[in-house]
């Protein structure tokens, strides 16, 4: 609720401030022009070819960076000789910002869908990685020996303890990877596209129209938050008996 | 009786994790379980019978020796035993009968009717009406019960049981003692198991058992042979009888004495300092000594 307020002050705040001409709307747009460009936007369809194109990416990305990466991070936190060998490359490219690999990924992939994916995926997979690895790491050793006194076989391992034990990690993980997944997909689309939501922005504002600029912002804000929801409700059904051991 | 269980010359031990030294638990053992026989090994804190339990069980490796279940060598865990642990060790995202069913699936033995005798054992250990609840719903004795259910619905032909009441309290040690006692006799879906119990509490082992072993302190050996000749099903009546104080006495006793015979210098004993005489020897007879207060406090507490 407090939230809420402190967001609907900074609208007030905003539109009081383009109201009263002490910044121009034509760099800064208002809160009502932003609304009713939304609108517009919608209206014409204009929006939806952006919207669908990040979209599309997102859904390959993110499911490419869940497909590898669960499966990954289980296996290396379980094995440690592949752990450890491992661990310095996925700190390193952890560290380095990707963005660095952009001109490359351009220069091996091309500039259509292809890069923009493999972007998302490299953005988002190796905090993923890092959390689950870490996840099976801390392992209960209560479990494993439950796992091994009743001779379970090594992929009924992963499937039936490592993964379940692991999904509050799991989830964590994620909600990272959601997010910097989303970022990837933005900064893909600002170097290297002519659709999706962050050309949109960019193409809105070099070209004055600040409202649609900031329409094609609030929306990706909504896409965020629309994602970041369904995850926390995934995590609310499935692991509601971490923590009540 | 045919055998069940047999170590010859048997020698465990692990590494230790700081020192990387190796440290022998059980040394020498020599001992023979009979088919559908009900054998509990007492012993102190830390004196090795916990390693042999896990031998059995096979967590751990044999070191040398001769450990063998059916005439063949132990080599790692088999369907054909269960392990009862000491803590409940149930998974929590998994509801009571599918904790139970874990062994089955695991082993890919799950049909309709060991889905139904699991169906059984729940009603049995009386956990029927919490079978689709989670573990952090239950009381530490539901999930003690759920544990013992766990093991028995793979129907092995040995049952371990590691300290499985040790962590629960004296009440719920004394209802759980009944049940166990209960299901072992009464299950009538599969026939008597042989069972091996460890345990620090002499009075469970009389309560238990067919046949107590007493442990003597790390290295482990078997320090005393008791066969307790009472018949079943054993009730409360002979848990206050004279007959079962006077097989506990004989434990204590034996308990006792092997803590003075590892005690370097007995009469320093009361002295709890820091000077240990040998490296080891002072936790050792440290736990010895809990040991037996605790099972004293339990003697005088049954009379």
């Amino acid at each position: 609720m407090l939230g809420l307020a402190g967001g609907l002050v900074v609208l007030v705040i905003w539109q009081a401030a383009a109201g009263f001409g002490l910044v121009d709307v034509t760099f800064s747009s208002s809160p009502i022009r932003t609304v009713r460009a939304g609108a517009h936007l919608f209206a014409t369809g204009e929006i939806w070819s952006p919207l669908g194109a990040t979209g599309y990416e997102l859904l390959w990305g993110l499911g490419i960076t869940f497909l590898l990466g669960i499966p990954i991070g289980l296996v290396l936190g379980r094995y440690k000789v592949l752990h450890d060998m491992t661990e310095p490359i996925v700190n390193v490219l952890y560290s380095v910002p990707y963005v660095m690999f952009l001109p490359i990924i351009i220069f091996w992939f091309g500039l259509d869908n292809v890069s923009r994916v493999i972007v998302i995926v490299w953005a988002g997979i190796l905090p993923l990685i890092i959390n689950i690895t870490a996840g099976v790491r801390n392992l209960d050793t209560d479990y494993t020996r439950v796992a091994t006194v009743f001779c379970t076989p090594r992929l009924k391992f992963f499937t039936n303890i490592a993964l379940p034990a692991t999904l509050p990690y799991i989830l964590a993980g994620i909600r990272l990877a959601v997010g910097r997944g989303l970022v990837g997909a933005i900064v893909a689309e600002l170097f290297l596209a002519s659709n999706g939501l962050g050309y949109f922005v960019q193409n809105k504002t070099s070209n004055f129209d600040v409202d649609s600029a900031m329409a094609g912002i609030v929306l990706l804000a909504a896409v965020a938050l629309l994602l970041n929801w369904a995850v926390r409700l995934i995590e609310r059904r499935f692991t509601h008996w971490a923590g009540a051991k | 009786m045919a055998d069940c269980l047999t170590a010859r010359d048997l020698n465990l031990g692990h590494v230790g994790r700081r020192s990387g030294g190796f440290t022998l638990a059980v040394e020498n053992l020599h001992l023979d379980i009979a088919e559908h026989e009900f054998v509990v090994i007492v012993g102190p804190s830390g004196c090795g019978k916990t390693t042999f339990l896990e031998a059995v069980a096979g967590l751990v490796p044999v070191t040398s020796g001769t450990l063998e279940l059916h005439g063949k060598q132990i080599k790692g865990p088999g369907p054909e035993r269960s392990l009862v642990f000491q803590q409940a060790s149930l998974y929590p995202w998994r509801t009571v009968l599918s904790n139970v069913l874990f062994g089955l699936q695991m082993q890919g033995r799950l049909t309709a009717k060991s889905r139904a005798h699991a169906r059984d054992l729940l009603e049995v250990a009386g956990l029927g009406h919490v079978a689709d609840k989670y573990p952090h719903e239950l009381s530490g004795g539901m999930r003690q019960r759920a544990n013992l259910a766990r093991a028995l619905a793979t129907d092995p032909t040995l049952l371990l049981l590691d300290e499985p009441f040790s962590a629960l309290d004296a009440q719920n040690r004394e209802l759980l003692q009944d049940e166990l006692l209960r299901i072992w006799q009464a299950d009538e879906v599969s026939a008597k198991k042989t069972a091996l119990f460890v345990t620090h509490d002499v009075n469970e082992a009389v309560l238990l058992a067919d046949r107590v072993l007493v442990f003597s302190p790390s290295p482990a050996k078997v320090a005393l042979e008791l066969r307790i000749d009472a018949p079943r099903p054993r009730d409360a009546v002979w848990r206050r009888s004279a007959e079962f104080l006077a097989y506990g006495d004989t434990i204590l006793e034996q308990l006792r004495i092997e803590a003075l015979r590892h005690t370097p210098t007995p009469l320093a004993r009361t002295h709890d300092d820091s000077d240990a005489p040998a490296p080891g020897a002072h936790g050792e007879v440290s736990d010895q000594e809990r040991d037996d207060a605790g099972a004293v406090r339990l003697g005088s507490a049954a009379q």
